[in-house]
């Protein structure tokens, strides 16, 4: 129902995307639209979409408190994670290198040539990060598998007590070298975070400026072959891939069990991007929700998908199902339709659910096959195997920039960048002021 | 390893036949041991605290 | 007597006498009740007070009782509690005047009914610290009353044995003897000259420092005997249940509570018994299952504990399961049942002891609902 004019729905405070002070800033509702909105005295006015209709904003961050008069006045400056934030680690995402073999206009990383970090450093920095038995690690850059000494630096994580060992790669190498990616497995890689924009060659060709399906599909099969998990991820540009969402889901189905899930990623504007945002550059968190059930005919859709409990609720979402071998697709997540109460989870728990989810299952822990009859309940020993080795999630995570950052969602943050010996909220870690040339 | 066990109303001796569990909406089915007469299913320990309890897991969504 | 002497000359260590004086703390405080029936406040007629041992050894017997003398009197409270006799034992004889002069008010506050007592130590006590109350026991009144009572002719003779606080208490032995022969059971007095009454094992508490002494006494009294045995003492009921014999009380034939192979509570299980009977009084019939005893380990416990699972739990499923018959048996005669509730089953293996007395063995639960088979679920 469109409103006449400005609605004030809620206050929180930002930063000034040039200077970077920060603001008091309020959430006010124009039309079906939801905005960010700042005033710098010195840059003047920025307001910044962050939920386009279709959705309740309400309903989704239930349960979530408001900022209120405890936060630090100097946030995101005084991070290595100051004693108003709220969420523990749940993920560590730790750069091996600034090189990369792309060169794409999109880039959290700004990943280009440079020196490499040494090995000796690494081994110091994982030393740092990892709590044996629990630890969630991200291996990230530039492009990680640039670096020949990988294996290495995964075998040095395990060996250090990392739980969770994810690699976030644009998945060239894996797809050319299958021998570098049968090391990667033997060294105790868990999963591949696989850049993955679509399903056409022209998304690539526009985003990362060359052909990469095919790349793609052989990195999804190498790493498939050698037990490691694999999760797409896209990056949602509107006008360029956001129409190739359900194809996108579907081909992640279509390679079960080698696929274990799409982690769509609504375009950020930081690091490196082709010119300062308008507002109908940016995809939000309730577009996707609406598209996705709009091009997978209801497959995904809001009655089984569950917004962030552990960071922020405006900053993703989760779904789990199972792809079952008949074609069905079950949908497991139960989103609370009051939301309240259901609440909050640690960190811990996070990284539990995500980790094994991702994670290809242990061999040993599935029952052999039982063939089923269509239309029969499932045998039980059946139907946990399936559910262990043919999961699926459809998750996403919608990163700040400085033109939408929030202080209430960073606080609530838990994946952090671990970097001169500070842990961050990564969109504290990445943010770019002044304009992102 | 199999127990033998008698139903105390019936006096018969439990016989493995094809049971079903309904949770969540999902229906699964697996051979267990019940009375022959009025039909009582026995889930013993073992099955409860695994296989039912990483079923309920999965579809609990935990 | 001889606990004063030793106790005031601190050749006692305070455990195990201080073991007695918290049971009458416990039977005093949060296993008393005080049921009134509304509509005869302020002009009672009769205040039952079983005393602190017969819950402790049924949880079913003071309510029991009770339901019987409100048939012939329904002017009739209840008391539960302790009338002091530990602390009597021991010699703490401050801490026994001041339990005294509570129960002298509160008679007093209630009306000055006329107290009706099932234990003779109580009676002997009470007699001679309070000696206004001149409390009668339970048999007589029975005795007196025209209640019909249930027959048992078939039964085989029974030895009756008199407790030692009877020996100065012929009304009260004659009473008893009206009911026997009014319920037609065939009896024989277990030992007739009652001067020379010898004691069960379980007076004056010697159990404590000499429990050889305590089980010798228990022999004395009764391993010639081939015959069961009929006691009007629970306490004495008890004794020779634990020393094998088979042993009933009174009160098990006027009420139909137990047969002759009811085993004796452990001494751990009475405190729990005492809060059951108490449960049972102010709960009323519906409350069945509360009289189920339990032996739980302390792993399945804490198992127990983690799963928010309680004792009461269990006893719902034991009363549920041998009530209707739906549960399973195996080799080692092992019951297995389950108590289905809201969102969860919970499955308990227990092995029945004999009374209402189980031992679980063990305790598991889902929350996956299964169905009846196919075949029977057309039947």
């Amino acid at each position: 129902m469109p409103y006449l004019k400005d609605h004030v729905i809620g206050k929180t405070r930002s930063i000034c995307p040039i200077c970077g002070r920060q603001l008091p800033a309020q959430r006010v509702r124009r039309g079906e639209d939801i905005l960010l909105e700042k005033s710098c005295p010195e840059h003047g006015d920025f307001s910044t979409v962050i939920w386009r209709g279709r959705l309740n904003i309400n309903s989704w961050t239930c349960g979530n408190e408001p900022l209120g008069d405890d936060y630090n006045p100097n946030c995101p400056y005084d991070c290595g994670l100051c004693r108003h934030h709220i969420s523990d680690t749940c993920c560590v995402l730790y750069e091996v290198t600034r090189r990369c073999n792309l060169h794409c206009s999109f880039c959290f990383a700004e990943g280009g040539a440079g020196e490499d970090i040494s090995i000796d450093k690494i081994k110091r920095d994982i030393c740092d990060i990892v709590r044996p038995g629990q630890t969630f690690l991200q291996l990230s850059g530039g492009e990680p598998t640039v670096r020949d000494d990988l294996p290495e630096i995964v075998a040095y994580a395990k060996a250090q007590g990392c739980k969770f060992l994810q690699l976030n790669s644009n998945g060239l190498r894996l797809a050319e070298d299958e021998q570098f990616v049968r090391q990667l497995a033997e060294a105790g890689l868990s999963f591949v975070f696989l850049q993955f924009d679509g399903t056409r060659d022209d998304i690539y060709r526009k985003l990362r400026g060359r052909e990469l399906l095919e790349i793609k599909k052989q990195a999804i099969d190498n790493c498939g072959k050698h037990h490691i998990g694999v999760t797409l991820v896209p990056t949602l540009v509107p006008g360029v891939n956001t129409n190739d969402i359900g194809n996108i889901v579907r081909f992640g189905i279509s390679r079960v069990p080698y696929v274990r899930g799409v982690h769509f990623q609504p375009v950020s504007y930081f690091g490196r991007y082709p010119a300062p945002p308008a507002n109908e550059d940016r995809y939000t968190l309730s577009e996707l929700v609406a598209d996705l059930g709009q091009q997978t005919n209801g497959m995904v859709n809001i009655t089984n998908i569950a917004p962030s409990h552990c960071d922020h609720p405006l900053c993703g979402f989760h779904s789990s199902f199972i792809a079952m071998e008949d074609g069905r697709f079950i949908a497991l997540t139960k989103p609370d339709s009051e939301g309240c109460c259901c609440g909050v989870t640690t960190a811990e728990q996070n990284r539990e659910y995500i980790g094994r989810r991702w994670s290809r299952p242990d061999e040993s822990e599935i029952p052999a096959a039982v063939p089923s009859e269509a239309g029969e309940p499932d045998d039980l020993d059946e139907f946990l195997r399936q559910a262990k080795t043919r999961a699926f999630t459809v998750t996403a995570m919608a990163f700040q920039d400085a033109y939408n950052l929030d202080i209430e969602r960073i606080r609530r943050c838990s994946l952090h960048v671990y970097a001169d010996g500070k842990f961050m909220p990564f969109c504290a870690h990445y943010l770019t002021l002044g304009g992102g040339q | 390893m199999e127990r033998k066990l008698v139903c105390a109303r019936c006096g018969k001796t439990l016989e493995n036949k094809e049971t079903y569990f309904a949770y969540f909406g999902h229906q699964l089915h697996t051979d267990l041991p019940c009375c022959p007469q009025c039909g009582q299913v026995y889930v013993d320990k073992e099955l409860a605290e695994g296989k039912m309890r990483n079923t309920e897991a999965e579809l609990e969504d935990k | 007597m001889g606990w004063k002497k030793m106790f005031g000359r601190k050749k006692l260590p305070p455990f195990p006498r201080d073991f007695w004086l918290e049971e009458m703390e416990q039977a005093r405080d949060d296993a008393a009740a005080l049921i009134v029936p509304p509509e005869y406040q302020g002009r009672l007629k009769y205040l039952f007070f079983p005393g602190c041992q017969l819950g402790a050894s049924d949880p079913r017997y003071p309510q029991a009782v009770y339901q019987l003398l409100l048939r012939a009197e329904p002017a009739t409270a209840m008391w539960l509690s302790c009338c002091g006799a530990p602390s009597y034992w021991v010699g703490e004889i401050e801490q026994y005047r001041s339990v005294q002069a509570e129960q002298h008010q509160q008679w007093e506050s209630l009306g000055r009914p006329q107290v009706v007592l099932a234990c003779m130590s109580c009676k002997k006590i009470i007699d001679y610290v309070l000696p206004d109350i001149q409390p009668l026991t339970v048999y007589e009144v029975l005795a007196d009353s025209g209640l019909q009572l249930p027959l048992y002719p078939q039964l085989p003779e029974l030895a009756l044995a008199d407790p030692c606080m009877s020996r100065d208490e012929p009304q009260v032995r004659q009473a008893v003897c009206t009911l026997l022969e009014r319920m037609q059971v065939p009896y024989q007095i277990l030992h007739q000259d009652i001067h020379t009454l010898p004691c069960c094992g379980f007076g004056g508490n010697i159990e404590g420092p000499n429990l050889a002494a305590a089980q010798a006494a228990a022999q004395r009294r009764i391993s010639s005997e081939e015959r069961p045995i009929l006691a009007y003492c629970v306490n004495c009921r008890d004794v020779f249940a634990g020393a094998g014999k088979q042993s009933l009380h009174i009160i098990d034939l006027l009420t139909g509570l137990n047969g002759l192979e009811r085993p004796t509570p452990h001494l751990s299980l009475r405190r729990d018994n005492r809060r059951l009977a108490k449960a049972l009084a102010l709960g009323g019939e519906k409350e069945e299952f509360l009289g189920i005893s339990l032996e739980i380990s302390e792993e399945t416990a804490r198992m127990m504990d983690e799963s928010l699972l309680s004792a009461d739990h269990i006893r719902r499923l034991i009363a549920r399961a041998e009530q209707s018959g739906d549960y399973f048996i195996d080799e080692q005669q092992i019951h297995i049942a389950r108590l289905p509730l809201c969102g969860v089953t919970i499955w308990a293996e227990y092995r029945p002891l004999g009374g209402r007395q189980y031992q679980l063995i063990s305790v598991y639960f889902h929350r996956m609902e299964v169905e009846k088979t196919d075949e029977a679920a057309g039947k």
